[in-house]
């Protein structure tokens, strides 16, 4: 977690930094648009002044050396990946949240909600009430917004139906999918030999 | 005082992220045909792929000419010109504004004096009044300028939404008894703890 806080930082500063340098070359593109030719304010010479001649006889130069038929280039082959990683990691710091997130029951001016942990216990031990069950392993994962998904897999005996055992789980987990606007996935396996009802 | 500093993120902050977005899937991109140039796998073959050769070569062709008209500088000022203002304004917008999330709350000042409430006042009314819920085994409370967040341990598996719905407009009403402002308030279910111990006699 503590990576993803230091990438997410990662991510402000470097947004931050892009939105600077677009405004200050909207700035320098305005500026150097004012005279014509090649000299004084105009584009050519921001051009030159940037050295963007320089800038692209060294980026042919590296692409031919890259192009040109040989052994394997180590160094560069460890740029590529380091860059692959390096974009991996943004997109990371972009979209993986820091906070844990939580199934709302309700939001807006006050919300309900709860941990995931939480409520899989709760669910667990709803389910668990189930006749013919005897474990119950319950997975919660929250909606987008509202609501979510709860996974079930629950142990039956032997007497009990596949069918039977499924529809007494979702009969348990009813009140608690109604308060939290969750949908259930309920999967059934024979118990193993010894398990007992609870 | 248990002290949390929080910032304020901008609404239009995601322009910011589309942008690293943006960036990171560039370097990407520039890491991939790097990586295959580098493992000789045939320039024509990564340039069909990822059209690197076509990319370079049109910015490469650039000339004074092709931006040399009135028109076209016009165009391009005005574009530069807009670039920056909206940029400018993102960049700013941007910046962080840090704030205490947990401040005395100001009741009333006077002549006489002042009347404040210490956060962790409040934060004790609340977990008292959910506590007295007789399905609640635990609260915490989380006073913010903003909001007020309960944290809730229940004891019983069967009414828990209904538990918290009822911990929120129990926590709310003793906000408005005990005359403080009404805060929204949020219930956070936090843990199942079940009475499995028996008292002996």
């Amino acid at each position: 977690m503590a990576f993803v806080i230091l990438l997410r930082g990662l991510v402000r500063l470097l947004g931050f930094l892009l939105l600077v340098v677009l405004a200050v070359t909207g700035l320098a593109l305005t500026a150097f648009c004012i005279q014509g030719g090649e000299s004084g304010l105009s584009l050519p010479a921001l051009a030159e002044t940037l050295r963007l001649h320089e800038l692209r006889d060294n980026v042919e130069s590296l692409l031919s050396e890259l192009e040109d038929t040989g052994p394997l280039d180590l160094l560069p082959a460890l740029l590529g990946l380091g860059l692959i990683a390096l974009a991996l990691a943004l997109l990371l710091g972009v979209f993986v949240p820091t906070r844990e997130r939580l199934v709302s029951a309700k939001s807006g001016d006050g919300r309900l909600a709860a941990r995931r942990r939480a409520l899989g216990q709760v669910a667990g031990a709803l389910a668990e009430r189930g006749g013919g069950v005897t474990s119950i392993k319950a997975k919660v994962k929250p909606g987008r917004r509202q609501g979510g998904k709860i996974k079930v897999r629950a142990d039956r005996t032997r007497q009990t139906e596949p069918a039977e055992a499924k529809r007494s789980v979702q009969e348990q987990l009813e009140p608690l999918c109604d308060g939290f606007g969750l949908t259930t996935k309920v999967s059934t396996r024979l118990a193993d030999r010894g398990s007992r009802v609870q | 005082m248990r002290q949390r500093l929080r910032t304020r993120a901008s609404p239009l902050a995601f322009v910011a992220r589309a942008l690293v977005v943006l960036f990171a899937l560039g370097l990407a991109w520039a890491g991939i045909v790097i990586l295959l140039l580098s493992l000789k796998i045939g320039d024509a073959t990564v340039s069909s792929i990822t059209g690197y050769r076509a990319a370079f070569d049109f910015l490469a062709e650039l000339e004074p000419s092709d931006v040399d008209g009135a028109a076209t500088r016009a165009i391009v000022a005005g574009a530069g010109l807009l670039a920056f203002l909206i940029f400018g304004y993102l960049a700013l917008r941007e910046l962080p504004r840090p704030y205490f999330a947990r401040q005395d709350l100001d009741l009333s000042e006077d002549r006489v004096g002042r009347l404040t409430v210490e956060p962790r006042a409040i934060e004790r009314l609340a977990e008292t009044a959910a506590e007295r819920n007789p399905e609640v085994a635990g609260a915490s409370g989380r006073y913010a300028t903003d909001e007020l967040a309960v944290g809730v341990a229940v004891l019983r598996a069967g009414r828990v939404a209904e538990t918290l719905a009822e911990v929120q407009s129990a926590v709310s009403e003793s906000l408005g008894r005990h005359g403080l402002p009404d805060v929204p308030v949020s219930v956070v279910l936090t843990g199942y703890e079940p009475k499995t111990t028996r008292e002996l006699n």
